[in-house]
């Protein structure tokens, strides 16, 4: 591609997600269920 | 760690190629076999490498380099009429135009850019037959609009998307 003369250098901060949002490709973001917390098994009383 | 320049993307136009790979279609770059990943941005390579036979070629190095013609190119939307054929014929590989998001490091031409990482923002792709109507659908999982536009020539497809843009 033919595109002329060099003119400046610079830099551009990177597109983190260059798909758009509402795109079937874009990442979900609904949120998620809340995760419980998993029950602690109570360990039976040992006799002495 | 040096601040970017800029946060917002350059935007320009290019031209690709929409290959029918048979399970879905990519977009490919017209000069170099490169074909553009879905979802992820392409990454600029420098394909020259010293070579032993001819000593002036130029080291390896990252793209894009100031002295060297790498990267990834785009331009206005005037400028893609010398890299699209006069006619288009429905075949394996159909003429695209499109614009693209440009990042990282960027060179600026006097008529466009050369930048390290890009990837596209929209696409326009001339319906030609069934088969393009199945490229344009598949052409959606880069992510980003795919308008199919009527058209069989480059003058045509210019036109239509200059029109486009002018509404």
């Amino acid at each position: 591609m033919e595109i002329g003369k060099h003119k400046r250098t610079y830099t551009v901060e990177p597109v983190r997600d260059p798909i758009p949002a509402g795109s079937p490709e874009a990442p979900k973001t609904e949120p998620q269920p809340r995760q419980e917390p998993a029950p602690v098994p109570v360990q039976p009383h040992r006799a002495a | 760690m040096i601040a970017p320049d800029y946060v917002e993307p350059v935007v320009a136009w290019r031209a690709w190629y929409a290959v029918d790979g048979g399970l879905s279609t990519s977009l490919s770059s017209i000069v170099h076999r490169a074909t553009w990943p879905r979802g992820e941005p392409l990454v600029a390579k420098c394909h020259r490498m010293r070579n032993v036979i001819w000593p002036f070629s130029r080291s390896k190095h990252e793209a894009p380099a100031v002295g060297c013609r790498c990267g990834i190119y785009a331009g206005r939307l005037e400028t893609l009429r010398p890299y699209l054929p006069d006619y288009f014929v429905a075949d394996m590989a159909v003429p695209v135009i499109g614009r693209v998001l440009l990042w990282g490091v960027i060179h600026e031409h006097e008529l466009g850019w050369r930048a390290s990482h890009a990837y596209p923002q929209s696409l326009y792709v001339p319906t030609l037959s069934k088969r393009s109507e199945r490229m344009i659908r598949e052409l959606r999982s880069y992510g980003v609009p795919v308008q199919p536009v009527a058209a069989v020539s480059a003058e045509e497809i210019l036109d239509a998307v200059s029109t486009k843009l002018a509404a």
